[in-house]
């Protein structure tokens, strides 16, 4: 027997027609990418771990603040500092034994064009009575070793951030005056009076620089742990925002929870309708009295100052604005122009014979009419995504929702907080705009695609 | 007693419309035999169709009373409530091939699952055992299984018209209604039909009520001939002596606008048109267009007339009457 090639009304065979038109090719292909966007996000980061990790600003300390993305430096044509976490290259030196006293040193290479912005240092120390005491020295590259500090841990765990301590200014000033002859004339940070070369202007002193740690213990036993960190300007591929988390993993799961957000409320709502318009046309009289009056109330409802009411009293998360979403459009546009639909089709004969081998008024509705009038719903309903995604977004960003989801609305809510534009941070609105105009325009041009393959007419234009 | 399996007593339907009260069936009276193919012929819009949904109770919306009876088996059907009507009458004692089965496919099913659906909704079964049986009577209906996978878009017209039969027999009903099964066939299918139609009546031991326009498929299939006009039923005589011996104005008229094989005939057509339901004309309805017309038949109604071995017509053609 011949096995004749049926006509694609498979998906496989949905997704071949689509390629067919130049908007469906860049369609598939932006949503090809979103889709592994998500799927990487998911399998990489749990949800659960993610949400914590993304609210717990403990977790990040170690990440510069508000670093541009590494990718950045390319347009500005500087060599801008990455985080350099200086334990690697720790040596120790042991002074002596009673009291016991150890030197770290950190000697590391500066060569990039901005100065770093922090240097933190961390501490954690096990001891018996007393903690132990730490001088702190800084050696330039041409060999000058300055003394910074002197203090005593105050607890078991200390962070000592250097550039917070002003005492430190007046320190590096005398330095500056030393070599240069007078004080430096441009406004001295400790960062600054860390890294500035002795020309008298405010310029970088590339070369090696070290970082002496002299620690006395208190006892034998002793031990401590020395974590310093000198903070870049940028930061991995998305850069970090003010709680120095890192933007990637927003961006990322934005994907997946943005979508989904959308793709549940487009899809639920479009069956809702489908299936009320359905039971309406069908059943008429007194039910289709009742869903065309409920359908003229709910139209008639203001929907987003509505959904904005909701979520300013019960601080919604994303899935209970998604329920909420749905319950305020429940009935809507689509129940009447999907009703008409149903007037035309209830009365063709093969209803009539599906009524005569005694299909019940169920099997009817969900078997003969929806199948029958769903191709020209299923394009409104992929236009239609784009819009849920972007409710999000603006809810987000008029701060009703629920601030511990890491969706692009919320990273540009942040950013709208924290006056990103005002202080130059454009890649923190820029980012999650991108992402988010990328979802609308695949889903709209994927839109045009089907809809052009089920209003076939459209083609000829 | 047991032999009749299908009576109409005294059916009258009347639809509602803007103008008034449209009697589209009146005072039908009919029987029907195990075995037996009746022929319902009529020119459009005479209640052919509206008989046959009649009995199955497919009224349109417009519907305003149906007055009479009906019995299958010896059980009234007209007074059963809707939901039990559903599941013991429709489809599992009486099933349908309606007119046009280009249309009455659900386009967004395959063959097989059309095929099957009465099985699922009357007998319960589970898909793969009523796919198995669907795929066995639409072998019997001359489907190869290849296609039996297939919507029905990818179908001809005599295919199609095949599927539909097979949908009729599934369930093993007693009575199935042909509402003009072969109309919108060419010639050479319609055969074909015809053909397969007989073949399952000897087989299955159907009864058909076979409802048509065309007399010539007719005389292949009927054991009786019912000729209406206007709603009601003019005359009912058995297939031979319904060609040979035709007793009403109407179906002499009919019969010789019929061309025939072997003889030499000049054909007549009916001048005039179906009168209107809503008014009709006094007296036998069709004495407008009848050539036989007496001065009786504009004034009373004709009564049924025994004309010969359940032979029976309404016409005063051959009585005495005075």
């Amino acid at each position: 027997m011949n096995e004749v090639e049926l006509s694609g009304y498979s998906l496989k065979g949905i997704i071949k027609e689509v390629l067919r038109y130049k908007v469906g090719i860049f369609a598939i292909g932006i949503l090809i990418f979103l889709i592994l966007l998500s799927i990487y996000a998911v399998i990489t980061m749990p949800y659960e771990k993610t949400i914590y990790m993304w609210n717990n600003s403990q977790l990040w300390l170690k990440n510069p603040r508000n670093a541009i993305p590494i990718w950045w430096s390319i347009f500005i044509g500087k060599k801008l500092p990455t985080n350099i976490n200086l334990s690697k290259y720790v040596k120790e030196k042991h002074i002596s034994d009673n009291p016991k006293r150890i030197e770290y040193i950190y000697s590391f290479s500066y060569n990039y064009d901005e100065f770093p912005p922090e240097l933190n240092i961390f501490f954690k120390s096990n001891y018996k009575k007393d903690p132990p005491v730490i001088k702190i020295y800084w050696e330039k590259p041409n060999g000058d070793k300055i003394f910074l500090l002197e203090r005593s841990l105050r607890g078991k765990e200390d962070t000592l951030y250097i550039q917070n301590i002003d005492k430190l200014e007046n320190v590096l000033a005398s330095y500056i005056k030393e070599k240069v002859g007078y004080y430096p004339t441009y406004p001295l940070t400790v960062m600054r009076g860390l890294f500035v070369d002795n020309s008298g202007n405010l310029s970088i002193y590339k070369g090696n620089y070290k970082l002496y740690l002299d620690v006395t213990f208190n006892d034998q036993n002793d031990t401590i742990n020395i974590e310093p960190i000198l903070y870049g300007l940028v930061y991995g591929i998305a850069g970090t925002d003010h709680l120095r988390r890192p933007l990637s993993i927003a961006l990322l799961w934005g994907a997946p929870l943005d979508i989904s957000f959308g793709v549940g409320a487009a899809l639920s709502i479009t069956i809702l309708h489908l299936i009320f318009a359905t039971i309406s046309g069908w059943y008429g009289r007194r039910i289709d009295f009742i869903i065309q009056r409920f359908t003229e109330i709910f139209m008639l409802l203001p929907f987003l100052p509505l959904v904005i009411m909701i979520s300013l009293f019960y601080k919604l998360t994303i899935w209970k604005l998604l329920l909420v979403v749905i319950l305020t459009s429940l009935f809507g546009t689509g129940v009447k122009t999907q009703r008409a639909l149903v007037l035309q089709v209830k009365n063709l004969p093969y209803i009539e014979a599906a009524k005569a081998y005694g299909a019940s008024n169920m099997r009817i509705v969900f078997l003969y009419l929806i199948p029958k009038i769903l191709p020209p719903v299923i394009p409104n309903l992929v236009i239609s995504i784009p819009g849920f995604v972007f409710l999000e977004a603006i809810l987000s960003l008029f701060g009703v929702l629920d601030p511990t989801q890491p969706t692009w609305g919320r990273i540009i809510e942040d950013a709208f907080q924290n006056g990103a534009l005002y202080k130059g941070y454009f890649y923190w609105v820029l980012e999650p705009s991108f992402m988010l105009i990328l979802t609308a325009i695949s889903f709209a041009f994927l839109g045009f695609a089907i809809d052009k393959i089920v209003n076939p007419k459209l083609k000829e234009m | 007693m047991n032999d009749i399996i299908l009576k109409i007593k005294d059916l009258t339907i009347s639809y509602k419309t803007r103008k008034g009260s449209l009697v589209a069936v009146k005072d039908v009276n009919l029987e029907l035999k195990r075995g037996e193919t009746l022929a319902i012929v009529g020119e459009s819009g005479c209640g052919k169709s509206s008989l046959a949904k009649g009995i199955l109770r497919l009224f349109p919306r417009n519907i305003e009373k149906v007055i009479g009876e009906i019995y299958i088996d010896g059980k009234e059907i007209l007074s059963l409530d809707q939901e039990t009507f559903r599941k013991e009458v429709r489809w599992s004692k009486i099933s349908m091939v309606f007119q046009g089965a280009i249309n009455s496919l659900n386009p967004v099913l395959k063959v097989v699952h059309q095929v099957a659906e009465p099985l699922i909704i009357h007998m319960g079964m589970d898909k793969i055992s009523a796919y198995k049986r669907a795929k066995e009577i639409l072998s019997l209906v001359g489907i190869s299984e290849n296609f039996a996978e297939r919507y029905p878009f990818e179908l001809s017209g005599g295919m199609k018209q095949r599927v539909v039969i097979a949908m009729a027999l599934i369930t093993n009903p007693q009575i199935v209604i042909l509402d003009e099964p072969t109309s919108a066939l060419d010639i050479i299918t319609q055969a074909n039909i015809m053909n397969l139609l007989k073949i399952l009546k000897k087989e299955l031991n159907l009864s058909y009520i076979f409802i048509t326009h065309d007399i010539a498929t007719t005389s292949e299939l009927a054991d009786k001939v019912a000729v209406m006009y206007a709603g009601e039923i003019v005359e009912i005589s058995p297939s031979e002596e319904f060609y040979s011996t035709p007793a009403h104005g109407y179906t002499m008229m009919l019969l010789n606008s019929v061309p025939t094989l072997r003889t030499d005939k000049k054909l007549k057509s009916i001048p005039g048109t179906p009168p209107s339901l809503i008014n009709p004309p006094k007296g036998c309805k069709f004495h407008p267009r009848c050539q036989y017309v007496m001065d009786i038949c504009k004034e009373k109604e004709p009564p049924l007339f025994n004309k010969g071995k359940e032979h029976l017509a309404k016409c005063y053609i051959g009585e005495n009457h005075g």
